[in-house]
């Protein structure tokens, strides 16, 4: 991932980038989903403020792929097309548990800052 | 049912995928645009509308190419830098090390610009001050021994002039009796009226002993230096020529030796022309 | 010199010798000693100490520039750190990443070197028209092989600076940590903010001994600019016309000619007055000469007083706008063999005669034992700067041409109604049907003379001022980098704040503190080694010290206030944050 911090659009678009990296994740740790399957749940989800087409949302999985987080099969249902699943491999769930802890800790620590602050 | 692969292929035209990769992602690719393309169909889009509405999808992806080269190159490339180890390949490796930073310098050209920019303004500011530096500071002298040469002045702080012109009858005394220097010659800075053909004009020019040139090591372009009798007062009235002088008001005359020319109303003979490198 | 014989010997031998003369010939060489220089220095001149100010401030410069570079690395390399954890998961050595990130470096500074090379080529040729034109060689200057072996240099060792710390940073960090946290918020990440803040301060610190530089040289040049040389440049015309002894042996005619010439000249229309003086003002150093003065004793022959001398005509100073205090100027009247007058500038009248009237006293060139003439003094004038604008005026008087036998008038000065130059040819034709053998020199309006005698201050003043100018633009874009990489950060938590009900004033209080804390820190900084930096450049000031208030003060203001604008936009941004954004985050 490349950033540079010049621009805050770039940011922005790395921020929404990055959320959405840990949205797919937490997408298909339950079970193995296929690409326009996870399009529509971020979508879903995100209650429309996320919407990503076809030209952002399989860069972001072959990312995730490459690095290991998660890895994709082709799987051929009968009667159906054949379609490629993703599921969360053992380093993805390694990566989602320590942002989940992670972004408690973050809540937690600003909750009793802010608290004071602004009770 | 419409076949997008096509107009998706087109993208990957320039990306240099394996064969078996572009196909795979192709497939997966018009595998979510013919998802999507039913499911606009079943909320009672026309076929018309739903395919319109999938080109324009694909249409607005207009990043899909750059982001896609981005990861897919990095997987190719990247093992090839990783992990090599070892002195016997300092060379590869330097070379695989310029590519790679050069790849990554070029995947972020905001950055890239500004740290050059950022980077060509502190740099050439000190070229250019260096040059100054170098070129009026530095650079020794175009004379003979020019770490030896020395100016020796008349000190009169007293009444304020601490860097004077000598009196002859010091200059004398102080070259008969140091041990200290080589040799000594005298100059006192002037300017002379040159009147003859064209304008009559005003040169700077100096009144220099005979031993100068060969103090300083300097030969002329073509003539003879100063002769130590022209030394003496009343000596017969000799001028050599700088070569710009020579070049700007003789037209270069090759000739010009032995001709006379008039300065402040008398007649001085040039003996000599200056190489150009040389500037008093 | 002899091979092996070192300057100071020299010194030794000749200070010798010139004690052994001042023994052997009291009258004459009384306190004349001798000076040894290099002849490099005399042909290098004045110039040296504003060259070496030049030289540590683009240094400075570059300084600046690198802080920036090593800020946006180290950006990019929080950002890369999963990059770096997958390369060193995948077993490449920890020093071969750190090369691989000063490869990159030295790279980008080799681009830089590149440019900034022909940015120089460009920047040379326009500051050429700006260096002083008494610097010899000037015209000489080049990029040669030199200058290229030390850009080469300095891009390589910049490129190596700012380059390691990123570098180091990048290859230090842990690699559980990163694999298992985003990255953003590591422990690496607080440490990089710790850097970034460290490198904001030196950039503002740095920029600041800079601007108090600029500051300093500016207010000199103002103030020399608005010094009173004692008289009024405008509209004078001026020009060299020397009479070469052989054809003009006598003084009478000599006299002749420069009668003839300012009679013919003034008639010219457009003209209104012209007189000759031996020398102008601000060009060369002119003639002084001993006196003593009527009813006193000689003083010993090292504190004879020294007087500037000018020998002019009749109109001089009305011509050159000299203000007379008191008496009068010389007229027509004034003839050889006419008494003999003089005019003393007020200075001389003051240290002369201190409380007392100068007008109707007399004082005589040379011992008052001297055959010379007494000189009745018949009028005071303004003192002139005659050598340097930035020189004190010292004594001087004025005689009239026709009584003075010593020195002879060389400078022809006219009082015009119109732009002066554009009466150049009419003047120079003017002289020439009197004398068509007669040279006309260094045509030159007084107004050039003037800024041409500041040159020299122009010239650093000018250089430093844009160096310090590139300096604060470059720190200025630094503030603002970091800036936005800290809001960037601290996206989430800013969020947070202002779901819980933080106000925009708060988070921008919040933002731009942040980035005030930095920037007053490297201010103070900045001011303490600026007060003992500055020193240095004392030589190249005038009129004020190297500590002055106002210049500080001012400068401290104006780099604040760009420092807050640039953490503004940013701030600005902060308060942008969309909470539920924010939130949503994971």
């Amino acid at each position: 991932m490349a950033m540079s911090y010049i621009g805050w659009h770039i940011l922005d678009r790395e921020l929404k980038k990055g959320s959405a990296e840990l949205l797919i994740l937490s997408l298909v740790e339950d079970r193995p989903r296929h690409g326009y399957e996870i399009g529509q749940l971020i979508e879903l989800r995100s209650r429309g403020v996320l919407h990503f087409n076809v030209g952002s949302l399989y860069p972001l999985l072959y990312r995730l792929e490459k690095r290991g987080w998660i890895r994709g099969r082709w799987v051929e249902n009968p009667g159906q097309r054949r379609r490629r699943y993703y599921r969360l491999t053992a380093a993805g769930e390694k990566v989602l548990t320590a942002q989940r802890s992670n972004w408690r800790d973050f809540v937690r620590a600003i909750t009793r800052v802010t608290g004071v602050a602004h009770a | 049912m419409p076949d997008f692969k096509d107009k998706i292929r087109i993208r990957f035209a320039d990306l240099k995928l394996s064969l078996a990769r572009e196909n795979e992602i192709i497939e997966e690719l018009s595998q979510h645009l013919k998802d999507q393309y039913e499911q606009l169909i079943a909320r009672g889009a026309t076929e018309d509308e739903a395919h319109q509405a999938v080109l324009l999808e694909l249409n607005e992806s207009d990043l899909l190419g750059p982001e896609l080269r981005r990861i897919e190159r990095r997987l190719q490339h990247e093992p090839l830098v990783m992990g090599a180890d070892g002195k016997a390949h300092l060379l590869g490796d330097l070379w695989q090390d310029l590519r790679y930073g050069l790849r990554t310098l070029l995947k972020n050209p905001g950055f890239t610009t500004v740290a050059v920019i950022a980077l060509a303004l502190g740099i050439g500011a000190n070229s250019a001050i260096f040059s100054v530096v170098n070129t009026v500071l530095l650079r020794p002298l175009p004379y003979k021994k020019p770490e030896r040469l020395v100016m020796v002045w008349e000190d009169n702080s007293k009444q304020g002039f601490p860097r004077d012109t000598p009196s002859p009858a010091n200059v004398m005394d102080w070259r008969d009796q140091n041990h200290v220097f080589e040799s000594m010659a005298a100059l006192v800075e002037s300017s002379f009226n040159l009147t003859g053909a064209g304008d009559p004009e005003r040169i700077d020019g100096q009144r220099v002993s005979a031993s100068l040139f060969s103090l300083l090591g300097v030969e002329p372009q073509f003539g003879r230096g100063f002769r130590a009798e022209e030394d003496q007062p009343g000596g017969n009235h000799v001028v050599i020529l700088s070569h710009g002088l020579w070049q700007r008001r003789f037209g270069s005359d090759p000739g010009i030796i032995g001709k006379p020319i008039n300065l402040n109303g008398e007649s001085f003979t040039v003996v000599a022309v200056m190489p150009r490198t040389f500037q008093g | 010199m002899k091979p092996g014989v070192t300057l100071a010997q020299a010194q030794a031998e000749m200070t010798t010798i010139a004690t052994r003369l001042q023994q052997q010939y009291p009258q004459t060489n009384t306190s004349v000693g001798a000076v040894v220089t290099p002849l490099h220095a005399h042909v290098v001149g004045d110039i040296k100490p504003a060259l070496l100010v030049l030289l540590g401030a683009v240094a400075f410069v570059l300084l600046i520039a690198c802080a920036n570079v090593a800020n946006l690395l180290l950006a990019r390399a929080a950002v890369r750190q999963k990059e770096i954890a997958l390369r060193l998961a995948l077993g490449a050595g920890r020093a071969r990443l750190i090369r691989q990130f000063l490869t990159e470096s030295v790279l980008l500074a080799a681009f830089g070197g590149g440019i900034g090379l022909l940015l120089s080529v460009v920047g040379l040729s326009v500051l050429r028209r700006f260096i002083p034109p008494n610097i010899s060689q000037a015209q000489a200057i080049t990029i040669d092989a030199k200058v290229l072996i030390f850009t080469v240099l300095v891009s390589l060792v910049t490129g190596l600076i700012f380059g390691l710390a990123p570098a180091t940073q990048a290859a230090n960090f842990n690699l559980n940590d990163t694999l298992k946290e985003s990255g953003r918020d590591s422990a690496a990440g607080s440490r990089g903010n710790r850097i970034r803040g460290l490198l904001v301060i030196s950039e503002v610190a740095v920029s600041f001994i800079l601007l108090i530089g600029a500051g300093l040289l500016i207010n000199s040049f103002l103030r020399l600019r608005n010094v009173d040389p004692g008289f009024r440049a405008e509209r004078v015309l001026t020009m060299k016309i020397v009479l070469p002894e052989v054809r003009y042996a006598d003084k009478e005619q000599r006299g002749v000619f420069y009668r003839e010439l300012i009679r013919r000249v003034e008639t010219l229309p457009g003209l209104i007055s012209a007189a000759v003086a031996t020398n102008l003002p601000l060009t060369e150093s002119g003639n002084s000469v001993g006196v003593s003065i009527e009813g006193r004793a000689d003083p010993a022959p090292d504190r004879v007083p020294i007087v500037i001398t000018r020998i002019v005509s009749p109109r001089y100073f009305e011509t050159m706008g000299i203000p007379l205090l008191k008496g009068r100027a010389f007229t027509e009247e004034d003839k050889t063999e006419s008494p003999a007058v003089v005019v003393v500038s007020e200075t001389t009248a003051r240290s002369f005669w201190p409380g007392e009237d100068a007008l109707g006293k007399h004082i005589k060139i040379g011992p008052s034992n001297s055959d010379n003439r007494w000189l009745r003094v018949v009028g005071v004038v303004k003192d002139v700067r005659q050598f340097e604008l930035v020189v004190e005026p010292k004594p001087q008087m004025y005689l009239p041409f026709t009584q003075a036998n010593f020195f002879e008038p060389r400078a022809l000065v006219v009082k015009t109604n119109l732009e002066p130059l554009s009466l150049a040819a009419t003047v120079r034709k003017t002289v020439w049907e009197i004398d068509k053998d007669q040279p006309v020199s260094d045509i030159a309006s007084m107004e050039t003379i003037v800024s041409e005698s500041v040159a020299r201050q122009r010239f650093s003043m000018l250089l430093l001022g844009i160096f310090a100018g590139l300096a604060l633009v470059l720190a200025a874009v630094g503030i603002y980098g970091v800036m936005s990489y800290s809001v960037a950060q601290r996206t989430r938590e800013i969020g947070i704040r202002m779901a819980l009900g933080a106000q925009r004033t708060d988070v921008l209080k919040l933002t731009i503190g942040q980035g005030l804390k930095l920037v007053l820190t490297g201010v103070v900084i900045g001011l303490a080694a600026a007060f003992v930096l500055t020193r240095v450049m004392s030589s190249l000031l005038f009129g004020i010290s190297a500590t002055d208030p106002i210049t500080f003060i001012t400068i401290s203001l104006v780099l604040v206030s760009v420092a807050v604008l640039a953490s503004y936009i940013p701030a600005l941004r902060a308060t942008r944050v969309d909470p539920m954004f924010a939130l949503r985050y994971q």
